[in-house]
């Protein structure tokens, strides 16, 4: 499956990629919204998993730029507490929220893997 | 007192006697009548019968005549009437009775009058003395024992009730005075006086026997400018003020001079004698009492500026800050009772600061140049005055020459302005450690993440493997670290607080301590199935925490000992090292939030607060038990959760 993965910390987009990658996933990486939406249109990835708190556009915004744009999947990363985005996944289609920090890396990549095979 | 029969007395009978001859069996008595007054044998005292209705001028003549100067006891027979004035001047009795009032008191009245008269000297008319000569006589009569007539009497008591008057330095001693003269008239009461004393305190002076009784007036007396007889509104004041009846009241207004406070003062006496003959005879008093409103007002005078003066001096000691009028050359001129309790005059960097020059900072050099008030902050000892000098100008042309300080204590407003400088601040780095701790939760995330994904290579060397899962743990403790610092500058919901051992979270800190503490020598004795109820991570915080202090407070190889063990119904934990201690003035302060001792970078002072507060939350403690040169020792207390009866305390 191809998966992007936007995030502005660099060890974190490292590491989900090797264990995307090791699961035989094709990985593609963007450091901020901009960048993401951009390598969504060009490489349509079935699975977007992104930080909600970075410089520049959030990850919502862009998550409601994508939807407006086909159907994929969406995965967000969040340092909050969980009950507004229980809210917000009615409202704006996310599928998955991951809290951040995480605690095992392969977790996260379970939880996404049991997202694209529905 | 014998009662004297023995004297002479003579009766002058009027047309119609009024004294019953029976009255006089006692005496040696000669009675005259009017029409047979001619010479007569020498008499001690003589008893003059007057009515109104067979008044003559030639009869009042002949009488003064035949007295030859001799004062007469006047009876008369009615208790007033305007005619009696003339006679009473002419014969001047030393005392003026109706028949009944003379009756009742006929032997203490011969008495007194005998003692009177007893030494007796004619007066011719050489010897009317007037007031200069009287007083020549005072002069005299120490060295030749002169003795005096009645009028010459009368006239040295009236110079002493002048002289002492004048002599009056308050006006108690005037009142005292005014009573004594009144006393001698007889036919008066005591004075009360009611003055101003100040503008705002009216005030009432008035004899109670002997004492003299200063007291607040309630209410202001009635003020009107002339002299007035049983005025009903100042019998009913004085019923007022004084609680009792007064009537053959006299009142007296006093002129004011300089100070015009409301109204003036009023003096009133009580008359003695008979209504009618009021009128008259306080004519006479009120000759007397003309002297008398001039050393009034002075003494008013002289009591308003002592009052003010007194007001003024309690004023100024009741201000709580020091103030002190100085010169300029710092002598003090004046101060209140806050600037020092000593009296000499000397300057106000001895007398205050205790110096033997003036004080650094002091504002007096630049008032003194620029004219203007200026404020500076002076340190003496340990407290922080802030000071104002204020110029004292008396025209605006002349330099001032001196200078009010006042002195504010600001020791405590500046201990409070630094703890709430210090507040703000550490509100506002807790905010930049909330920031920072969610900025570092990224890479910390990430390395964690690239730890594990590490650790599922293939073929990974145990050395290396071990290693990558030291780092996974630490970052995984580093995580913990942040997330309870959020915490604490955010608090939300606890995490959850399990039963744990001991045991189990000191393993897994030492081991995360492993290389920190490899060079010192480590010392452990914990009792078995010690089990405490904290949330882990939180717990092994802590304990990380007051070992990696031990461990840097040993710069060199040192001791550490960790025990455990219960007490009562607590679990304790010690933890102590063999290191430098920590020294007495910060022991206070370990305990503070940001406090540190460390450089800038190597420690954010966080430790010892944080872990306090995460024991607090336990239901445990933090306290440092012991520190000398030989080493520091902290305690940990958490309630025990083993029960009684399982408890095997070896």
């Amino acid at each position: 499956m191809k998966i992007l993965i936007v995030d502005d910390e660099r060890s974190i987009r490292k590491s989900l990629q090797r264990v995307f990658t090791l699961r035989g996933h094709t990985v593609y990486l963007a450091e901020n919204g901009t960048e993401g939406l951009s390598l969504c249109k060009e490489r349509q990835p079935d699975l977007v998993l992104a930080d909600i708190i970075m410089p520049g556009m959030t990850g919502f915004q862009m998550v409601q730029e994508i939807q407006r744009k086909g159907k994929i999947k969406v995965a967000l990363m969040s340092a909050h507490s969980g009950q507004s985005h229980e809210e917000l996944i009615q409202n704006s289609h996310v599928d998955l929220f991951i809290s951040k920090p995480f605690t095992n890396v392969f977790d996260v990549a379970d939880k996404c893997e049991s997202l694209l095979e529905v | 007192m014998t009662d004297k029969t023995s004297f002479s007395l003579t009766v002058i009978r009027d047309s119609y006697p009024l004294l019953s001859e029976n009255l006089f069996k006692k005496f040696n008595t000669y009675f005259l009548d009017f029409e047979k007054l001619s010479s007569s044998p020498e008499t001690e005292v003589c008893i003059i019968e007057y009515s109104v209705n067979s008044f003559s001028q030639n009869k009042m003549e002949r009488l003064v005549k035949w007295l030859k100067g001799k004062r007469p006891i006047l009876i008369l027979d009615k208790p007033y009437h305007e005619e009696y004035v003339q006679i009473i001047n002419r014969l001047h009795p030393y005392r003026i009775l109706t028949s009944e009032k003379f009756s009742e008191n006929m032997q203490k009245i011969l008495n007194e009058v005998y003692e009177l008269s007893d030494r007796d000297f004619s007066l011719n008319e050489k010897n009317k003395q007037n007031g200069e000569e009287a007083f020549f006589i005072l002069e005299d009569e120490q060295k030749t024992d002169v003795k005096l007539s009645e009028r010459q009497k009368y006239l040295k008591s009236f110079i002493q009730f002048l002289q002492s008057l004048f002599n009056s330095h308050s006006l108690r001693d005037m009142m005292v005075t005014l009573k004594l003269e009144l006393d001698r008239m007889k036919l008066f009461g005591n004075p009360i006086l009611a003055y101003y004393a100040n503008p705002t305190q009216a005030k009432i002076m008035y004899f109670q026997g002997k004492q003299l009784i200063t007291k607040n007036a309630e209410k202001d007396w009635f003020s009107m400018p002339r002299f007035r007889f049983n005025h009903r509104g100042d019998q009913e004041y004085l019923a007022s003020q004084l609680g009792r009846p007064f009537s053959k009241l006299m009142t007296i207004p006093l002129s004011h001079g300089v100070l015009e406070y409301k109204i003036p003062p009023v003096l009133y006496i009580e008359f003695l004698g008979e209504l009618n003959q009021m009128e008259k005879a306080s004519q006479n008093v009120l000759s007397q009492l003309q002297s008398l409103n001039i050393v009034l007002e002075r003494m008013i005078l002289s009591e308003q500026l002592i009052t003010t003066s007194e007001q003024w001096a309690e004023t100024f000691d009741a201000i709580r800050e020091p103030i002190a009028i100085i010169d300029n050359r710092y002598s003090v001129l004046r101060s209140n009772a806050s600037f020092s309790k000593i009296s000499n005059k000397t300057s106000c960097y001895k007398r205050f600061a205790n110096r033997g020059t003036p004080c650094p900072h002091c504002p007096l050099e630049q008032v003194i140049k620029n004219g203007e008030s200026t404020g500076s902050e002076i340190y003496i000892g340990e407290n922080t005055y802030e000071v104002r000098s204020y110029p004292i100008r008396l025209t605006d042309k002349h330099s001032p020459t001196a200078f009010i300080n006042h002195y504010v204590k600001v020791t405590e407003e500046k201990v409070l302005k630094g703890q709430m400088i210090q507040n703000e601040k550490m509100a506002a780095l807790g905010l930049l450690a909330g920031n920072i701790a969610h900025e570092l939760n990224n890479p910390l995330t990430g390395i964690r993440s690239m730890a594990q994904v590490l650790l599922k290579e293939p073929s990974l060397g145990t050395m290396i493997k071990d290693d990558l899962v030291e780092i996974e743990k630490a970052s995984e403790r580093s995580q913990a670290i942040i997330k309870n610092l959020m915490e604490f500058s955010n608090p939300e919901s606890g995490s959850s607080h399990v039963p744990v051992l001991l045991d189990s979270i000191l393993e897994k800190t030492l081991i995360i301590l492993r290389s920190a503490l490899r060079i010192h020598e480590i010392n452990i004795e914990i009792e078995k199935n010690l089990i405490i109820k904290v949330e882990p991570n939180l717990m092994q915080q802590v304990i990380f925490n007051l070992l990696n202090n031990a461990s840097q407070a040993m710069q060199t190889s040192g001791k550490i000992w960790i025990r455990g063990f219960r007490e009562g119904d607590k679990v304790k934990i010690e933890i102590e090292d063999n290191g430098p201690g920590i020294s007495k003035d910060i022991e206070n302060k370990i305990f503070d939030s940001f406090f540190t001792t460390k450089k800038e970078g190597e420690g954010t002072g966080l430790g010892l607060n944080v872990c306090k507060s995460i024991l607090e939350s336990f239901s445990g403690d933090l306290n440092l038990s012991q520190s000398t040169k030989m080493g520091a020792r902290f305690i940990i207390t958490l309630p025990d959760l083993k029960r009684k009866n399982e408890n095997t305390h070896s």
